[in-house]
């Protein structure tokens, strides 16, 4: 399938149908990454890592696509992975081209957003339904605590800012961890 | 606060008023505090996406393998038919062949020019139309089951030859096997920092935590064992039928290791961000690299790291990766920081890019690029050069590997014209330095040579060594190490292939009496070849064979010519005695 295809699922909310389409890069992305030392494992993560970035960046409208999906996702795969291995010598890191420079940024930002994941995931599985369907599905608290068989929109409410104000102190803690 | 939170949610699911949104962005710009919340809310709620999207991805992923053996699957169902097919067609026309009586209203078919069929009725012949696709198809099975028969044969027949071969080899490598020299063997602590100087003066330093397991690529604690060997003396080398050779290139040695690792008998790999310091007990020679070994047919070849590293990369994009790790190396072993590079003089306040600058438009503008073309250079090719520099600035040398020779004299030309630059500095005093720069062909119409004005292309690397106290290098790999580097002669070269009489399963070295260079021999019909050397280079022809329980040497002083026939007599020695007549040549080394 061509990229045009591949952008218009994009665009056309089939990001599922988009994703399979990509996976067919995977294998030479898979071999990026062990050749460079890393395990199947490794590249899977990084794969999805790489996936991840794209649909984010695609997402803001000051995004173009300048290469092709697959120089994009090998470029962003090849950051990702140098940066996980914490390869980047200070001199690479002074001489980055100005699209490696946003490559980095994405992938530097998204780590924040992984430490907020995985900041999610320490919540009970109560909160993380709520949040989710507050925040991913837009539904109402009514609708939510309909369905949560939450007493009133209002306690819905109330326990949403209390998951909220949770998922906010383990993702500090885990910041403070991450730079000490 | 939770005031604040709202507004986000409104503000970002677009609930706001025009008034209502200035006004947020303008808090966004004036208020830090809110600001800071604005972003945490932001993370926080990435985060959540996050989970969301790598369900997505996974079952995306899922769907994709799952396609994939769907596409497997129907391919298979398809052969299952097709034989299907081919097995019923078969029955179906042996009962017509047989069943039918000759007829005048024949039809005929004509199949592959060999087989004819015949029918009788019209609408059978219809069918027939329909078999006769099928038929084909089987009678094109047994055309490929014949192929793939030759090919069998074929194999076998390799085999047998690489057997006959093997049989009298396998005598001189069990010899060469029970002449092999016993390791060091080192415990240390992985946790902590090592180092150690090896009997023949080999320094070796190990990071700590530098180890991991081969086969489940965990870390290890607690004791650890290595072992090396180090090869300096010519003996040595040619006793561990060691040979230093790069491709067709010749190489010449500053001493080799073999280096092993293990934890209870498991063996250990480095780290991939680990590298272990070595410094070879050698000096007096420039430009010496870091080569990695492997055992190719018992024979040993070099790779230079550095290229390495370049080729996989190439391989797997099929375009030149703008990754260079390339460089500028100081003399005095440790990398230093950029800010200690030669500078090109007027960029002494402008830093090193425009520095790079210079020497690009220096090399695009002298490069004679119709070499690209008379090379048949396609697409882009990129090519490693060293420049060495010395304490005053100026240009003493320029390295380059496995080019061509007019590629690497018009890159030689080319560079050493630079002009003299402000010298690397380390502490504020001058020093010695090399540059790493690589250099992109390209047969592009607009593009021609030179490196990307924005490329990185210099960046420190430790891999190559000084000069003064050994060299000094880093290994990130363990196995077969050689600190060489690469004979460059302009003097002529020559095929040289001879026979020797008796040297059936004999092992042929050559050893150069001028450079430490050994070059193993190749076995092409009843001739050793040595492929391509220089001539007229005076160099001790070696064989050694072993016959039964017998062991034969012979040694012969010769100058590089073409020859074809050469009285080389063996005669029998012990183990002893050959390891002492090989002791003896050590002189001719260093």
């Amino acid at each position: 399938m061509s990229d045009d295809k591949i952008m218009a699922l994009f665009k056309n909310g089939k990001r599922d149908k988009a994703f399979r389409e990509l996976y067919k890069l995977f294998p030479r992305i898979e071999k990026l990454i062990l050749s460079k030392g890393g395990t199947k494992a490794d590249a899977n993560d990084v794969f999805q890592e790489a996936l991840i970035i794209l649909n984010r960046n695609l997402e803001k409208s000051d995004f173009k696509l300048t290469s092709s999906f697959y120089t994009y996702l090998y470029s962003v795969s090849r950051f990702v992975w140098k940066d996980t291995q914490k390869q980047f010598s200070r001199q690479e890191l002074h001489n980055l081209e100005s699209e490696d420079v946003s490559i980095l940024d994405a992938v530097l930002e998204e780590q924040k957003y992984q430490l907020a994941e995985h900041a999610f995931r320490k919540l009970g599985e109560r909160c993380q339904q709520l949040l989710q369907r507050f925040y991913l599905k837009k539904m109402t608290f009514k609708a939510i605590a309909e369905v949560m068989q939450f007493k009133s929109e209002k306690v819905a409410k109330n326990q949403k800012y209390k998951c909220l104000q949770k998922v906010k102190d383990i993702y500090r803690t885990q910041v403070k961890t991450v730079q000490s | 606060m939770e005031n604040y939170i709202d507004l986000i949610n409104a503000y970002l699911n677009k609930t706001l008023s025009k008034a209502e949104v200035l006004s947020f962005e303008n808090k966004l710009q004036t208020d830090s505090e809110f600001t800071a919340i604005y972003k945490e809310h932001i993370v926080v709620l990435s985060g959540i996406e996050r989970v969301n999207l790598i369900e997505e991805i996974s079952s995306a992923k899922q769907n994709y393998i799952r396609s994939k053996w769907l596409k497997y699957l129907g391919i298979s169902i398809g052969i299952i038919l097709i034989s299907i097919l081919a097995y019923n067609l078969i029955a179906k026309s042996q009962n017509i062949e047989n069943s039918n009586p000759i007829n005048n209203n024949t039809v005929e078919f004509v199949l592959d020019s060999t087989k004819t069929k015949t029918e009788t009725e019209k609408e059978v012949s219809v069918k027939i139309i329909s078999d006769t696709v099928s038929i084909e198809k089987v009678i094109s099975k047994p055309k490929v089951n014949i192929t793939s028969e030759k090919e069998t044969i074929e194999v076998i027949y390799k085999k047998d030859d690489f057997e006959v071969e093997n049989s009298t080899k396998n005598n001189i490598i069990s010899f060469f096997k029970s002449v092999e020299k016993t390791p060091q063997s080192i415990s240390l602590s992985n946790e902590e920092y090592f180092e150690i100087t090896l009997k023949e003066g080999t320094k070796i330093s190990i990071p700590k935590n530098a180890f991991v397991d081969e086969k489940t690529g965990k870390s290890v604690s607690g004791k650890i064992d290595i072992d090396i060997k180090e090869y300096y003396e010519l003996s040595d080398i040619l006793l561990a039928n060691l040979s230093t050779k790069s491709d067709d290139e010749l190489l010449e040695t500053g001493g080799m290791l073999y280096i092993e690792a293990s934890k209870n008998g498991s063996k250990l790999n480095l780290k991939p961000n680990k590298e272990l310091g070595i410094v070879f007990n050698n000096s007096g020679k420039e430009n010496m690299q870091l080569f990695e070994g492997e055992k190719v047919n018992d024979n040993i070849n070099w790779v230079l790291r550095d290229k390495i590293e370049v080729n996989v990369i190439d391989e797997l994009t099929g375009e030149i990766q703008q990754e260079a790790e390339p460089v500028a190396i100081s003399l005095k072993s440790i990398p230093f920081s950029v800010e200690d590079m030669p500078v090109y003089s007027g960029c002494e306040k402008e830093g090193n890019e425009c520095t790079f600058q210079k020497i690009r438009a220096h090399v695009s503008r002298k490069f004679n690029t119709d070499i690209i073309e008379e090379l048949n250079i396609t697409g882009q090719r990129r090519i490693n050069t060293i420049i060495k520099f010395d304490e005053a600035g100026n240009i003493t040398e320029v390295v380059t590997s496995n080019l061509e020779p007019l590629l690497r004299d018009e890159v030689n030309k080319v560079l050493m014209d630079l002009p003299q630059m402000i010298p690397a500095k380390k502490n504020k005093k001058a020093i010695a330095s090399q540059l790493l720069f690589p250099i992109v062909l390209s047969n592009g119409f607009d593009e021609f040579l030179g490196v990307k004005p924005e490329n990185a292309t210099i960046v420190l690397n430790s891999r190559l060594g000084e000069v003064d106290n050994g060299y000094a290098l880093n290994s990130p790999k363990l196995g077969w190490i050689n600190c060489d580097r690469f004979v460059r002669s302009k003097k002529k070269k020559i095929k040289y292939k001879l026979k020797i009489k008796d040297s059936e399963g004999a092992n042929v070295k050559m050893i150069f009496k001028s450079i430490s260079s050994v070059l193993p021999s190749k076995r092409i019909d009843n001739q050793i070849s040595f492929g391509e050397i220089p001539i007229d280079e005076d160099v001790i022809l070696l064989a050694i064979k072993k016959k039964g329980d017998k062991l034969y040497l012979g040694i012969k002083d010769v100058t590089t010519k073409a020859v074809s026939e050469l009285d080389l007599s063996f005669k029998e020695v012990t183990v002893d005695e050959l390891k002492n007549e090989l002791i003896k040549l050590n002189k001719t080394f260093n």
